[in-house]
């Protein structure tokens, strides 16, 4: 039996960005807002790698190098993962087209060569 | 079979496509007849979606494509609308019968008008995966394919064949009959592969041989095709091959022995819908691409449908809305900045219910792609960016990816959509509400023999050749009958004038009557065989009508008697009326010599006789009053010979005679105002109707035609009533037809018993209110369908009135736009509706003889003079 509701397709429910920052506990992850999962990890792993860095190098003189550079290093990085599209097509699949794109490559049907200089017919 | 995997298929047996990633049984459905239907045939043709997205193994592939229609077929199909040829009444093999070369003929003579149609469909190919079991592509069914393949089983095998076979009969036995599931034969396989191959320039009509489940076909029949993705290749880009998204399209080409052109494919996929829905009925998504296919494009569809039971599909909306809900937290003060997840929630709401509504409910998971294809990349440009915009107008966004086009290729083709990156656009639904899409729609219209009448236009790319077979609906056990309205001009007559010609080609025999002064259908048929025709012309009589004389003697007195009285003014109980029976009974007419009714007059004058009554001085006096009447004539001459209704052609030529209405006759004041002349007219009518009907029903194995021209005056007359009553009620088992035509179907024909009228074509309309009821009078819901009204009046053969002001002096002021003639709506045999042209004359020849524009003659007389 047919009713008078539309015709749909739901696909708002496929293209849920997913932020992460808070807790549930009154922790949030602090400097941004919206944290998303890469620059969340970014952020995570340059805090780790660069807090460790600088405590091994506090004797050689280079640790507040190092506190800058991870600094600025994990601050790009967190920059740079969070313009990551969170929409489909997904990630991989992106960057399948991007190579595809970037360097076309002739197929066939049959895995068999092109003919000879085939012009546009 | 071997070993090297590639995207073809590797053979196919029967209806069963092997590929290197499994085997897929391919069938074609068919579709339902949709667009401005009622109410409750909508609803049903949702239904019939609903309940094929019910039973649809999970990973189906359907497709919507466009083919080419063989004109050879449809001169077939014409050819087989005589009784005697159609296959099942001739047997394969037979000559055709030496009475049918006319019809032959005739055929041929509209094979090239025919061919500039250039006429195209829509089919739909559903391709079902048969290596996971009857319930598809599940989880199950994948671990059964796998197991399948740890196995080894060999595809090949008769057994493995007999399983396949039995699979596919299970999976397709479960959808609706109303689809009409055809297994498609090795021929129509080997089609789908060039046709994906080599979109729009693979130009060949389906394939339409009978189906053989042991047929085969080898790998080597499916030959190469090479994928260029934006024609790097061909314009020598090594890097970067789309620089802008006119770029993004793929070429497709193939080995020089084909012989096949470059095709040039954009392939996008729908990658969201509004959250809103589509509004039903008005939700034909599929639609707007047959709407936008032109000659230079083909635009495609192809859905490929996975499935989940109703608690999957269920659960997984919940983590989606948990997910939501979680996103308000997690997204802080964000989450009330607009109310994007205020929607998305009550979305997601929504769709676990209408998952949890009905245990018939499933998750529909589907990945909804269109192709756009032409000769050239400029041309399929042009062609996917309007069906972007288009789309976009209703909210639905199609992207255009780069680097996409040779993956999304692969969904097009059984066999290697799996790894097609269809993930990317798939998205829930419920069979419900996708249904409502109707992707199967039946655009075809009329019969599935006939003679030629018009090409669809209801979707203007997808035009499609009309047939109608009037003459054998009584086959069908459905009655004949066709009405003919517009305005005139609209082409009305010219529609009739083909179909006669037909109709007389085929061996019908027609009766026509005439009431134009032109007397355009005698001047129409000038060309037909003088021996097979005979013309009656009221006011150039050569033959007698006199009752007594033409009608079989058996029954002359009672039809003379029938037609004399309302002339004479007598009631039917009248003593006027029994004496005049009595006189003419076949034993008083044998004793007293009365052979006509001259010689009844002559009869009633002898005053000598012993019989003689009071009354026979009324009929007397009567009988000689409308012998004085000019028009009526013919009916007391006892020397012209009479004519020759046995012949196959009789026309009525009654120009410029006036009949009295019902409200005249049958209102006292009136019927004495109706003037002689008035009378004589409705006897002679009556006359042509009364000979026509009862020629016709003494012989019910010959198909007869009765044609009434601006049929107003006939059908409002009471005689006209009675006979185009008992004609539209009984010709069926007569094998009798009626056709009419008229300036206003309603008015002229709700006076009848119209339901037994299936057929109806409407032209245009000048008015506005005329054409508003003409399409209340077919039945059409206007408040569903406020755009049917809208187009019928403003869009059916519209008029140019251009006005730029320059004085310049342009001829087309006023007439129909070129190429516009001929727009009509057409309700069928079989309740189908849809918008049609009309065909024009087929030559050159009958074009002229057709046109009863007086300007054109003119030209054309001038031309003649001056050559």
């Amino acid at each position: 039996m047919v009713d008078e509701t539309p015709a749909k397709v739901w696909s708002d429910q496929r293209d849920l960005p997913i932020y992460l920052g808070d807790a549930g506990d009154g922790f949030r992850l602090p400097f941004k807002e919206k944290w998303r999962l890469p620059d969340a990890c970014a952020a995570l792993i340059g805090f780790i790698v660069t807090g460790a860095a600088v405590t091994i190098n506090l004797e050689s003189g280079r640790a507040l190098l190092i506190l800058v550079v991870g600094v600025a290093v994990t601050g790009a990085a967190v920059w740079l993962l969070s313009r990551l599209p969170a929409s489909r097509p997904s990630i991989r699949t992106r960057i399948n087209w991007w190579l595809e794109d970037l360097r076309p490559q002739l197929s066939c049907s049959h895995r068999q060569p092109p003919p000879n200089s085939r012009a546009p017919k | 079979m071997s070993s090297i995997p590639c995207d073809c298929p590797r053979g196919a047996v029967g209806n069963l496509r092997f590929t290197d990633t499994g085997v897929y049984a391919d069938y074609l459905l068919s579709g339902l007849p949709f667009i401005f239907m009622a109410k409750d045939a909508q609803d049903r043709v949702a239904d019939v979606h609903a309940e094929m997205l019910r039973a649809l193994p999970s990973g189906a592939l359907l497709s919507g494509l466009t083919t080419d229609v063989s004109i050879r077929n449809i001169t077939r199909r014409m050819l087989f609308a005589h009784p005697d040829l159609h296959p099942d009444a001739a047997g394969d093999g037979v000559s055709p019968p030496a009475h049918t070369r006319d019809w032959i003929t005739h055929c041929r003579t509209w094979e090239p008008a025919l061919g500039r149609s250039r006429s195209r469909r829509r089919v739909y190919w559903l391709s079902l995966p048969l290596d996971y079991g009857p319930s598809g592509a599940t989880t199950t069914g994948n671990w059964q394919r796998r197991l399948g393949s740890v196995i080894g089983r060999d595809k090949d095998t008769e057994a493995s064949l007999n399983h396949y076979r039995e699979l596919a009969a299970t999976m397709v036995a479960a959808l609706p009959p109303a689809l009409f599931a055809k297994p498609a034969t090795v021929e129509q396989i080997w089609w789908h592969w060039n046709y994906t191959a080599s979109r729009h320039v693979w130009r060949q009509p389906l394939p339409n041989q009978p189906y053989d489940p042991h047929a085969r076909l080898p790998g080597s029949a499916f030959t190469p095709v090479w994928k260029d993705p934006s024609a790097a290749q061909a314009r020598n880009r090594r890097w970067r091959a789309a620089r802008t998204d006119a770029d993004v399209y793929l070429r497709t080409y193939r080995e020089p022995d084909d012989g096949i052109d470059d095709s040039y494919q954009a392939i996008v996929g729908i990658e969201k819908f509004p959250d809103t829905g589509l509004r039903w009925p008005e939700s034909t998504l599929f639609k707007v691409l047959d709407d936008l296919t032109t000659p230079t494009t083909t635009l495609d569809w192809s859905i490929h449908l996975t499935f989940d039971t109703a608690d999957v599909a269920v659960a997984t909306a919940h983590n989606v809305i948990l997910n939501i809900k979680d996103q308000a937290r997690q997204i802080g003060r964000h989450a009330h900045s607009d109310d994007e997840l205020v929607r998305k929630l009550a979305s997601g709401k929504q769709l676990a219910s209408a998952l949890k509504r009905g245990s018939a409910e499933r998750g529909v998971n589907a990945a909804v792609l269109v192709t756009a294809a032409a000769a050239d990349p400029q041309t399929v440009d042009t062609a996917i960016t309007e069906v972007i915009r288009r789309y976009r107008r209703q909210r639905l966004e199609l992207k255009r990816r780069r680097g996409s086009q040779t993956t999304l290729w692969r969904a097009n083709n059984p066999g290697t959509e799996t790894s097609a990156a269809l993930h990317e656009i798939r998205n829930p639904t419920t069979t419900a509400a996708f249904a409502k899409f109707v992707p199967l729609l039946a655009t075809a219209l009329g019969n599935n023999v006939g003679v030629p009448l018009g090409e669809t236009i209801t979707s203007p790319g997808m035009r499609e050749i009309v047939l109608l077979d009037l003459l054998n609906a009584p086959a069908r056990d459905n009655p004949g009958n066709l009405v003919i309205g517009g305005s005139p001009g609209r082409g009305k007559s010219q529609c009739a004038k083909n179909l006669v010609r037909s109709w007389l080609m085929m061996g019908a025999g027609v009766h026509l009557i005439d009431p134009t002064e032109a007397r355009e259908h005698e001047h129409a048929l000038s060309t037909f065989d003088d021996e097979k025709k005979i013309v009656i012309d009221a006011r150039r009589p050569r033959f007698t009508l006199d009752g007594l004389r033409i009608f079989p003697f058996g029954e002359a007195a009672e039809r003379t008697v029938d037609h004399l009285l309302p002339q004479m003014g007598f009631s039917p109980v009248s003593p006027q009326a029994a004496r005049l029976k009595g006189l003419l009974t076949p034993e008083s007419r044998h004793s007293h010599g009365i052979g006509s009714t001259n010689q009844l007059i002559t009869y009633l004058r002898d005053h000598g006789r012993p019989d003689r009554l009071g009354v026979d001085d009324d009929l007397l006096i009567a009988l000689e009053g409308l012998r004085a009447e000019r028009l009526l004539r013919p009916m007391f001459d006892d020397i012209a010979p009479p004519p020759d209704l046995s012949r196959q052609l009789v026309i009525w030529n009654f120009g410029g005679l006036k009949l009295p209405t019902v409200t005249e006759e049958y209102q006292a004041h009136l019927h004495h105002q109706s003037s002689p002349s008035q009378r004589a007219a409705q006897a002679l009518y009556g006359m042509a109707a009364e000979l026509a009907q009862s020629l016709f029903f003494s012989r019910d194995t010959q198909p007869d035609v009765f044609i009434v021209e601006e049929c107003a005056a006939w059908t409002h007359s009471p005689g006209g009533q009675k006979c185009a009553n008992t004609l539209i009620r009984q010709g069926r088992k007569a094998w009798t037809q009626f056709l009419g035509i008229s300036q206003s179907p309603r008015h002229d024909f709700g006076v009848l018993e119209d339901h037994f009228i299936e057929q109806r074509i409407c032209l245009g309309f000048k008015e506005s209110t005329i054409a508003e009821d003409t399409l209340l009078w077919c039945g059409r819901d206007l408040d569903r369908h406020p755009r049917l009204l809208a187009d019928y009046v403003t869009n059916t053969s519209p008029t140019q009135v251009m006005n730029h002001g320059d004085d310049a002096i342009d001829n087309r002021h006023g007439r129909v736009i070129p190429g516009r003639e001929g727009e009509a709506w057409m309700l069928d045999e079989f309740g189908g509706w849809g918008k049609l042209r009309l065909f024009s004359a087929p030559t050159r020849e009958l074009a002229e003889l057709y046109d009863t524009n007086p300007h054109r003659k003119r030209m054309r007389a001038r031309n003649k003079a001056s050559a």
